[in-house]
Parts: structure tokens; C-alpha cells; sequence
């Protein structure tokens, strides 16, 4: 055991020899990296140390002198560029991601189908003529909604050019009083000729008076 | 633990903006690119040695941050998450540019490794204590720093530069705090052994 420890202190050094502590701790110690008490400790023996307190020094002196060095400036563009750069990314990425999520029978199907190497497939490719057909569909039902609606749709001037023959005759009409009394008179002909039936009255009724008359 | 972490992150205004990136706010992330560049580009510019290199590697880091941004939970500050990647793409650069023979090795940006030599050998011969100038003082900074090993100058710049404690550090650099004490000890021992020689007397340090 003290042959061990006698030959451990003749391959130390004579700087190692006359040192207490790890030089890890005494830089530890100026990075307030030590616990309370190992800072304690390690101040003891360094404030009974010159060399220790001049070596304590001369590495605060180096790590200070690293204040002075400089780092290269960036572009002023660097942000926004990388934040377009950043954007860009993302989106070929979302692009490229949702490929990926296709149904893979799909896109095997696609490898399975494609045409030989130098050979072009004239047959439609229901892939890619789906979408189209699609919107075709679309487009022609609503041609044919809109013009179902402009056929149904009527407006107040055609009302107006229905009842034209009767707003004409209004007053007229308005002088003989009663509705009955003037449809006998509409059938018996005494109205004159070129008159047209009443609102309310169907054109049935009309030609079966005629026909009855 | 991990609640713990989680309420300190929360707590981080970093980490909030992502949270916000995370719900498609892209000024929030706009925000993160400008207040990061500088510093990112300043640590990735120690461990690559080229400003351009730096700067697509910085770009990188954004775009993977935004890429990520789905997935993102606030369990740690928003500058170690980061930083951790900064770190990951820095070392796959560095270990594909040792792929190529035909790379070049970072310090021969300005001068090469020989240039701390050479630069005080011209400059300060004839005056031993002179006062460098600032922007002589910040190249030889640069080549001392450049004289580490890569996982040194990380763990420097962090400490540094970011302010990392040795827990964030070894977060970063996926170490244990031990191994980040030792590093970063051995990268001090290092500098003060370069440099020393400029404190005292402005001499090149002995071969």
C-alpha cells in the first residue's frame, strides 16, 4: 500500500505534487459550478496558495480576453429568407404528403397500367378524366336548373300582359257592377267581339258555352 | 422532475414563441430567426471556421426547428434545444469535410494554424508589451480558439458566449456534466496556455 502510494507521488508531477485540488474544481470554482461547501473549501486552499492564486488569475485573464472576439455579421435578408425558405419547405412538404397518403392500390395500379417505355397509351385514363367529367356533370345541371327556374319564373309584366285586354276594358266592366251578370252577358255574346274571358273564368268554359250555344 | 422542467421552459419567452410557431404563427418563428442568427452563426463560425459555411449551417438549424415544429414540447429552454441541434449539424459537417481530402482544415481561413505565431512573431516582436489592436486581439482570440478540439470550442462557446451552465451544456452536447467539468477545465488550461504569453509580455507562446 505505501509502496503504491510512494510510487504514485514519483509519476506526479511537481506541479500536481504541490496542488491540493483537481483543476477541474478550480475552474468549477470560477464558474460557480461548485456546491457551498466545495466552493468553501477550494477558496481555503487557494488563498493559501500564491502560485494557486496567480494560476486562479491568469485563467480569469484568458476567459476575459475572449470578450474581444468578434463574430461574422449575418446578411441582413437572412431572416426572411429563411423564413421563406422555412414556408417553402412546409408546403412542398404538405404537397408531398398528401401523394403519399393516395391510396396505395392506386398508385400501384398506375405502375401496373403504365404503358411500356416508349409506347404511348391512347386510351383514356379514367384517373385523370374523372375531374373532368365531374365538372361537366356539375356545369349542365345547373344549365338545366337555371333554365327550369327562367321557365317557371314569372315576373310581374307578364301578369301585366295577360290581363292586358281586361285592365283595358276595366272601367267597363267595373260600370256593370256584378261578376254573374257580366259572365251572362260574356256568353250571350251581347260584349263585344275580341273580348277576352275573365280572369277567373277557364277558357273550358268558354268554348263549352259556345259549343252549347 | 420533468414537470419541473416543463414549468421552467414554459416560463422561457423562447419557449413560448415556439409554442405560438407551433400554432402556425410564423411571426413568432420570424421573431426566434432574428433574435438567434447572430449568436448561431457566431458558434457554428468557431466550430466550422467559415462564415459562409456558419451561415447555411445556421439557416439549417431554423429550417429543421420550423420542421419540427408539430412535435414540439417545451421541456427544456428553447436555446438548449437549439443549440443541440446547431451542435448535431456542426459535428456531421465537420465529420464530411474530413471525408473529403480535399477540405480544409478550419484555422486556414486567416492564416492557418500556424498564424498565432506568425501574427505575433511580425507584430509584436519589436514591442513585447504593447496594447494590440481590436481587431488584432479578436484574430488571435480566434486562431486560440481554433487550436481546441471541436468539443472544447462548443462547451467554450456555450459557456461563454450563451451562458450555459454545465447541466445545459452537457444537455446540448449529450454528455454528462462530469465529462462537460473536465472539457471545459482542459479547454481553460489550453487557452490559458496560449494566451499566457500574451498577457505577460506579448510573445508567441514557446512550441
Amino acid at each position: 500500500m505505501i509502496r503504491t502510494l510512494l510510487l504514485a507521488m514519483k509519476t506526479m508531477t511537481k506541479e500536481e505534487r504541490s496542488t491540493p485540488i483537481k483543476k477541474d474544481d478550480l475552474v468549477a470554482l470560477l464558474d460557480g459550478e461548485l456546491s457551498k461547501q466545495q466552493t468553501h473549501d477550494v477558496k481555503q486552499v487557494v488563498g493559501k496558495d500564491r502560485r494557486l492564486r496567480r494560476e486562479v488569475e491568469l485563467l480569469k485573464q484568458t476567459w476575459k480576453l475572449l470578450d474581444h472576439l468578434e463574430t461574422p455579421e449575418t446578411d441582413g435578408d437572412f431572416t426572411q429568407n429563411t423564413v421563406c425558405l422555412a414556408l417553402q419547405k412546409a408546403e412542398n412538404a404538405s404537397a408531398d404528403k398528401t401523394e403519399q397518403n393516395a391510396p396505395p392500390r392506386l398508385a400501384k395500379t398506375e405502375r401496373n397500367t403504365a404503358p411500356p417505355l416508349g409506347t404511348e397509351s391512347r386510351q383514356p385514363q379514367w384517373g385523370s378524366l374523372g375531374p373532368t367529367l365531374a365538372w361537366s356533370l356539375a356545369f349542365v345541371g345547373c344549365f338545366v336548373t337555371a333554365f327550369a327556374l327562367a321557365a317557371s319564373w314569372t315576373t310581374p309584366d307578364d301578369r301585366v300582359i295577360r290581363d292586358l285586354p281586361v285592365i283595358e276594358r276595366l272601367d267597363e266592366y267595373r260600370s256593370i257592377g256584378d261578376i254573374e251578370f257580366l259572365r251572362q252577358l260574356h256568353e250571350k255574346h251581347i260584349l263585344e267581339a275580341g273580348e277576352e274571358p275573365l280572369p277567373d273564368q277557364p277558357r273550358e268554359d268558354a268554348g263549352a258555352a259556345e259549343a252549347t250555344s | 422532475m420533468a414537470t419541473a422542467d416543463s414549468q421552467s421552459a414554459i416560463r422561457d419567452p423562447d419557449a413560448r414563441l415556439m409554442l405560438m410557431v407551433r400554432d402556425g404563427n410564423t411571426g413568432a418563428f420570424e421573431q426566434l430567426v432574428d433574435k438567434y442568427r447572430s449568436r448561431l452563426v457566431g458558434v457554428l463560425y468557431q466550430l466550422v471556421g467559415n462564415a459562409d459555411e456558419a451561415e447555411d449551417l445556421a439557416q439549417d438549424v431554423f429550417l429543421r426547428v420550423y420542421r419540427a415544429r408539430d412535435n414540439y414540447q417545451p421541456t427544456a429552454k428553447f436555446s438548449t434545444w437549439l443549440f443541440t441541434i446547431a451542435n448535431n449539424l456542426a459535428l456531421n459537417a465537420l465529420r464530411s469535410r474530413r471525408r473529403k481530402p480535399t477540405s480544409q482544415p478550419p484555422a486556414t481561413e486567416s492564416g492557418g494554424m500556424g498564424g498565432l505565431e506568425q501574427m505575433v512573431g511580425v507584430s509584436s516582436g519589436a514591442m513585447p508589451s504593447r496594447i494590440f489592436a481590436k481587431g488584432e486581439m479578436a484574430e488571435i482570440i480566434r486562431l486560440a480558439i481554433s487550436r481546441l478540439s471541436e468539443e472544447q470550442r462548443m462547451a467554450v462557446m456555450l459557456n461563454k458566449y450563451e451562458g450555459m451552465n454545465y447541466r445545459q451544456i452537457a444537455e446540448v452536447m449529450n454528455k454528462s456534466e462530469m465529462a462537460i467539468k473536465s472539457l471545459l477545465s482542459r479547454a481553460r488550461y489550453a487557452l490559458k496556455e496560449i494566451l499566457e504569453p500574451y498577457l505577460a509580455n506579448g510573445q508567441a507562446p514557446g512550441p
